[in-house]
């Protein structure tokens, strides 16, 4: 929708001082896009080469686990994967990425991931328990870079939209608003030059008519 | 003269027969997905089982008709003792650990075996031991009573010690075959746990509580072997698992264990095979019910690649078979 405004001298100032505050920010607003871009990238790319060793590493373990998993019974199983003998803690901190606040996780393992009979497990559950317990803390710490992604890219969405809306609507809309006011007190200013000429004119004509009497009036003879 | 067992070796002979045939296996290694190795396996004695293409039920109920065979024809009630104790052991492990550690709901257990399952959960509180339990059991829950630490590694410990000794009391009585046949699992078990130790980081106090009697190597020879790296040299020297010495040291190389677990299982089942079984006993009858046991461990571990997709060559490098 077109911004309203009055056509009066004050609005048209307002307007500019308006457009050009509404610059200023759009070309702050491209700045932080451009750099929240380039750490996007950054993170994107060391995300995506985590994922993919952490897939390859994965692979193995899920690759272990389905012998382990056909080679023991179920109940077996479940009996000793029940009682963990591995901690894990996870620890949470914050960094600061242009003005946003993004999530780092860590976490510390302590114990042995070893914590069953070995009479009725294989060695393939060992195996597949040992890719598991390295690739725990890059997980985690995927996590984290996953969250980060996530919230830099809604904040990218936004700044985009903010962006945009300068650059296509505000902007234009302002400098639309400031061009029809400018016109408008164009016009008024003509219309008024106009009058004022035209006044001018019948004023002049008013005076030579009004001289005009005054010159015939002294041409004739006196009576007195 | 019953004990002889002479019906029910004339049985086992002709059950032998359901044991899927090499071609069988090649065909099911062939199977594009599980789904068409499903249908070669309905074909087969399984095939009566396989309701709705739930193998797992299909395969517990082989295993009670298996069962059910051998409590039909043993004439000794050792042999079933020494097959079904192997369960209530199993049991008794999923239940006192529970309870011990604190577990608060009940956890999943297998079929009972010889002993109900509510006198395994009374005996951690009854004061004398309740008469079906074996003694081996009970000094067990003695043992596990007593324990400083009751944590569930140690109460593994002790159930892992348990479940030797009554493969190893209970089965061997029937026949030196049968007896060399378990003595030679012990040992593949024994090599393995201390591979798998080593692997672990366990030093060797750690290693050598864990490791089993009933082999023909010590406990203490094998974890003396495992913490000076010889244990491939070791189970090259040791009877009837000669040829485990290079599977075992590129095992603990790769730290992958499928090809010392198929040698071995190999190692295993040709000894049921071919082993001296005395024809009138029950030896016979044991080795057919392991080698079906056996048989259906294998069936899960194929299917479960083929549903899972995985290659044939890595397949080939867990399943004795083919």
């Amino acid at each position: 929708m077109a911004i309203q405004a009055r056509a009066t001298r004050m609005e048209l100032l307002h307007l500019r001082k308006r457009a050009a505050l509404a610059r200023r920010g759009h070309k702050l607003l491209k700045d932080k896009l451009d750099e929240l871009m380039r750490q996007f990238k950054i993170l994107l790319s060391e995300y995506l080469g985590a994922r993919q060793s952490l897939e390859a590493k994965l692979e193995t373990a899920y690759r272990e686990f389905i012998f382990a998993r056909a080679s023991m019974r179920e109940e077996s199983l479940s009996d000793a994967l029940r009682y963990p003998g591995a901690v894990a803690t996870v620890t949470t901190s914050t960094r600061r990425v242009m003005n946003l606040t993004l999530p780092v996780f860590d976490i510390a393992m302590t114990g042995s991931y070893i914590n069953y009979g070995m009479f009725d497990t294989t060695p393939e559950l060992d195996r597949s328990l040992e890719v598991y317990s390295e690739v725990l803390p890059e997980v985690v710490r995927l996590a984290g870079q996953e969250k980060a992604i996530g919230i830099l890219a809604g904040e990218i969405d936004r700044t985009r939209r903010r962006v945009n809306a300068l650059e296509y609507i505000l902007i234009p809309e302002l400098v639309e608003a400031v061009a029809a006011i400018r016109l408008k007190l164009d016009e008024m200013e003509r219309g008024n030059l106009t009058r004022l000429m035209k006044v001018k004119k019948m004023t002049e004509q008013r005076r030579e008519a009004a001289d005009a009497v005054l010159k015939a009036a002294a041409g004739r003879p006196s009576t007195g | 003269m019953k004990s002889l067992f002479l019906f029910a070796n004339g049985r086992v002979s002709a059950l032998e027969k359901d044991l899927l045939p090499p071609r069988m296996w090649q065909m099911l290694l062939s199977a594009r997905d599980v789904e068409e190795a499903g249908r070669l396996l309905a074909d087969t004695w399984y095939g009566r089982f396989l309701q709705g293409g739930n193998f797992e039920n299909c395969f517990e109920q082989a295993a009670q008709a298996i069962e059910q065979e051998l409590m039909e024809l043993s004439e000794d009630p050792a042999l079933v003792r020494g097959i079904l104790h192997r369960r209530d052991v199993r049991n008794a492990r999923y239940i006192w650990k529970a309870a011990l550690s604190g577990h608060p709901s009940p956890v999943e257990t297998e079929r009972p075996g010889l002993i109900p399952l509510d006198v395994l959960r009374s005996a951690l509180t009854d004061s004398e031991p309740a008469p079906e339990l074996p003694a081996l059991m009970s000094r067990s829950l003695e043992e596990i009573r007593s324990l400083q630490e009751l944590s569930p590694a140690a109460i593994d410990s002790v159930m892992d010690r348990l479940a030797a000794a009554m493969e190893m009391e209970e089965l061997p009585g029937m026949y030196p075959g049968f007896a060399s046949f378990l003595a030679a699992r012990m040992d593949i078990l024994n090599f393995g746990i201390a591979a798998r130790c080593r692997l672990a980081g366990m030093d060797r106090t750690a290693s050598e509580q864990l490791l089993l009697e009933g082999g023909t190597r010590k406990p203490a020879e094998i974890a003396q072997a495992a913490s000076s790296g010889a244990l491939p040299a070791l189970i090259s020297d040791t009877v009837e698992l000669e040829s485990l010495g290079s599977v075992l040291r590129d095992a603990i190389a790769e730290k992958s264990f499928l090809e010392y677990s198929r040698e071995s299982e190999r190692i295993l089942l040709g000894m049921l095979d071919t082993g001296a079984f005395a024809v009138f006993g029950p030896a016979p009858l044991a080795a057919f019910v392991i080698k079906k046991e056996y048989e259906i461990s294998h069936l899960r571990i194929l299917l479960a690649a083929k549903a899972a997709r995985l290659e044939r060559s890595r397949l080939l490098r867990r399943l004795p078979r083919g």
